[in-house]
């Protein structure tokens, strides 16, 4: 497995993959820390805005990251999905599988490897959109003492924790579309149909959907359970639940289809 | 101690001695080459006794699941399997493959479009599960892929590598998957003769660059056993050439090299054992040489005049040889100067040459030329496999077959059999004929022995 992990780490190491994930994850948060700021005493926007009070909380400095939660989730089913389904629609992983027969653990190597670089992106993130956050909160007069107080560091420890949770979710998400379809394009699309378009639509109409659904649990943790009708810890157990029946999924059928590609 | 005699030393030591594998006699069109299985001209593969029926040592257990279910192994076999068979949505892809390529050997593995080669070497490398029989590789079941594809270096369906790392980080990927350290990336690109342009990224390379890479990536785990699916595809001659050499080097120090490819070319050049599948079905395997010699030799007898040519074939048939007259070269020479383009073709083999030369000349015939034909791989191929486009043939396989067969009932049911797989347009063999015959009527030109002809000369 820790050969798989390594194997993988060099298609991600790509210079322009690289730069060209961290550039766009980096102008998601500054545009998420800049409008939670810019936003201060403005209008409503989607029922909620923030309040200069509210950001001069210790969770202030992390209002920035969450309000871009849900990016960084797209962002991980796109960078899983697209690993995984590209490995077969390029027939990559015919090569792989011969030189590591061990499908469990081949699977299990790079899942790893991809989980990682998912984390590398929410901390990329989260340093963005707080440093930001302290360029920003004078010019709308918002104290920052609180954020750098020892409660402010549990909050930011939370924040980036709940938005990695968030990412790893939508991240096994992708590795289930990408067996399932084994192709990039389909994976993903299919993927951000479902989390996005489709549980709106549905959450909208019927209310109750939105404590099961899984891409709303995983706004819901996201963002620590605040402002959500579903607890944290309960959104948390679902979408534990989820996140097992999805990985065993993937990984039977990663096990036992015939690689045909 | 080379890789094959490791290999051997292996085996031999997991202490699983089984006894050797009885084979059953098998109906061939090709009277000295038993392992030949051609369709017969009415009832096509039905009516043939299949390779696989009976099977007194393939147990009606599974003998993956049941490892003392009666299997013999061969221990002389790189790749052995029994029954071998993969269903797609009810189509038989592979129909109850029996293989044998022996250790060391660098075996052809040729068949046209669809007939099952890729799918096949799928189950060898564990990629695809079969639905039915049994395999081993290296002494191993295919069921356990873990247990051999360390020893096993392949390439199927073309080079398939990250478009957007460098040749060497592709290795790199598979060096490290594979726990092979990266002096020997240097090693695989340098037998390739890819270390230029290693830096490069995959996506540039040309087809032959990344063919070449293809089959470096392959040897880096020094295998026993290497499976090239197509290796020379894109490859100029030269690199063809390259190739060649570096497959027959590799075969030399013991390496078994299991090659498929449709440069049948190639594979005469290159194999000294060969393996021929259609419809997923076995045709033939076993020594190049047997394949080609079993084929349909002819001696080509150019009497110095035109007019002897009647009286030779008379000669011939006399002697039993049976022969037809052709007309060679350009049909616009002129009527005068047939002497130029006459030739008999005798069916006989090169060794009956001077017999042939000296019955000419008894009878007071001077022979102008006299030279021998033996068919290669390639006219033995698509004498076997039917010289159809095997995507055509599997799409619509029915009604052209089935409309040929009924012609050639009366025919010799072997040659017939030839002749139906040759060439479904063809005319029909007469009474008497050969399949020859009817093949070669195909040209408006040609004239059957036994001192019988119409018109022409």
């Amino acid at each position: 497995m820790a050969r798989a992990f390594l194997a993988e780490w060099l298609p991600l190491r790509r210079r322009r993959f690289v730069v060209g994930t961290f550039s766009a994850t980096a102008a998601v948060a500054a545009l998420g820390a800049v409008l939670t700021f810019m936003a201060t005493g403005g209008r409503e926007f989607y029922g909620d805005y923030p309040h200069t009070s509210s950001l001069a909380r210790p969770t202030g400095i992390v209002d920035g990251l969450n309000a871009i939660s849900i990016l960084l989730g797209v962002v991980g089913l796109c960078v899983v999905a697209a690993a995984l389904a590209g490995d077969y629609s390029r027939g990559t992983l015919r090569n792989q599988l011969m030189a590591q027969p061990h499908r469990l653990q081949l699977l299990a190597g790079k899942c790893l490897a991809l989980a990682s670089f998912i984390t590398l992106v929410v901390l990329a993130a989260a340093a963005v959109s707080v440093a930001l956050s302290f360029v920003l909160a004078p010019i709308k007069g918002v104290p920052t003492d609180a954020w750098t107080s020892a409660a402010g560091m549990r909050e930011l420890g939370k924040g980036i924790a709940n938005n990695l949770l968030n990412a790893w979710g939508y991240g096994v998400l992708g590795a289930l579309v990408a067996i399932v379809f084994r192709s990039p394009a389909a994976a993903i699309s299919v993927g951000l149909a479902y989390v996005l378009p489709v549980e709106i639509i549905v959450t909208g109409i019927w209310g109750t959907a939105g404590h099961w659904l899984p891409g709303q649990l995983l706004q819901d943790i996201a963002n620590g359970g605040h402002g959500y009708p579903t607890t944290y810890a309960d959104a948390g157990l679902r979408i534990l639940l989820y996140g097992l029946v999805a990985a065993l999924i993937t990984a039977l059928l990663f096990r036992y289809r015939d690689m045909t590609s | 101690m080379t890789s094959g005699e490791r290999g051997r030393a292996g085996r031999r030591g997991r202490g699983e001695t089984r006894p050797a594998v009885i084979r059953e006699p098998s109906t061939s069109v090709f009277p000295n080459l038993p392992n030949l299985r051609l369709p017969h001209p009415l009832h096509g593969h039905a009516r043939l006794p299949h390779p696989h029926l009976p099977h007194p040592h393939l147990p009606h257990r599974d003998p993956h699941r049941d490892p003392h279910a009666g299997l013999g192994r061969r221990p002389d076999a790189a790749i052995w399997t029994r029954g071998l068979t993969k269903l797609h949505d009810h189509r038989r892809s592979v129909d109850r493959l029996d293989l044998d390529v022996p250790v060391g050997a660098l075996s052809g593995f040729v068949g046209p479009n669809g007939a099952g080669k890729s799918t096949t070497l799928r189950m060898l490398l564990g990629l695809v599960r079969p639905t039915e029989g049994v395999g081993y590789v290296l002494g191993e079941p295919i069921s356990h892929p873990e247990r051999y594809l360390s020893h096993v270096g392949a390439m199927i369906e073309g080079p398939t590598f990250h478009p957007g790392l460098s040749g060497r980080e592709n290795l790199r990927q598979l060096a490290v998957l594979r726990g092979v350290d990266n002096h020997r990336i240097y090693e695989v690109l340098r037998m390739v003769r890819l270390t230029g342009r290693a830096g490069d990224p995959f996506a540039s390379y040309s087809l032959g660059m990344k063919q070449r890479l293809g089959i470096a990536a392959a040897l880096l785990s020094k295998p026993e056993l290497l499976i090239l699916d197509e290796p020379t595809n894109g490859l100029d001659p030269a690199g063809i050439r390259e190739i060649r050499a570096l497959l027959r080097e590799l075969a030399d120090g013991g390496m078994t090299v299991f090659v498929s490819s449709h440069l049948l070319s190639e594979v005469e050049q290159i194999c000294d054992h060969v393996v021929m599948i259609r419809g997923g079905r076995l045709l033939f395997q076993g020594r190049t040489s047997e394949l080609l010699a079993a084929g349909d030799p002819r001696i080509l007898l150019t009497p110095e005049r035109c007019a002897d040519a009647r009286r030779l074939l008379t000669v011939l048939a006399d002697d039993g040889v049976r022969a037809e007259i052709r007309l060679d070269g350009p049909p616009t020479v002129a009527a005068h100067s047939c002497d130029q383009r006459v030739v008999v073709v005798a069916h006989a083999p090169e060794r009956m040459a001077a017999d042939l030369n000296r019955a000419a000349m008894r009878a007071g015939i001077a022979l102008r030329g006299l030279r021998t034909h033996r068919p290669n791989l390639e006219e033995t191929f698509l004498r076997a496999t039917g010289g159809t486009d095997g995507d055509v043939l599997s799409s619509d396989p029915l009604p052209s077959v089935q409309t040929v067969r009924g012609r050639w009932a009366a025919a010799p049911a072997a040659e017939t059999a030839a002749a139906e797989t040759a060439a479904p347009d063809v005319y029909p063999a007469e009474p008497g004929q050969g399949a020859d015959a009817g093949r070669t009527r195909s040209s408006p030109t040609s004239q059957t022995g036994s001192g019988r002809h119409r018109g022409g000369l």
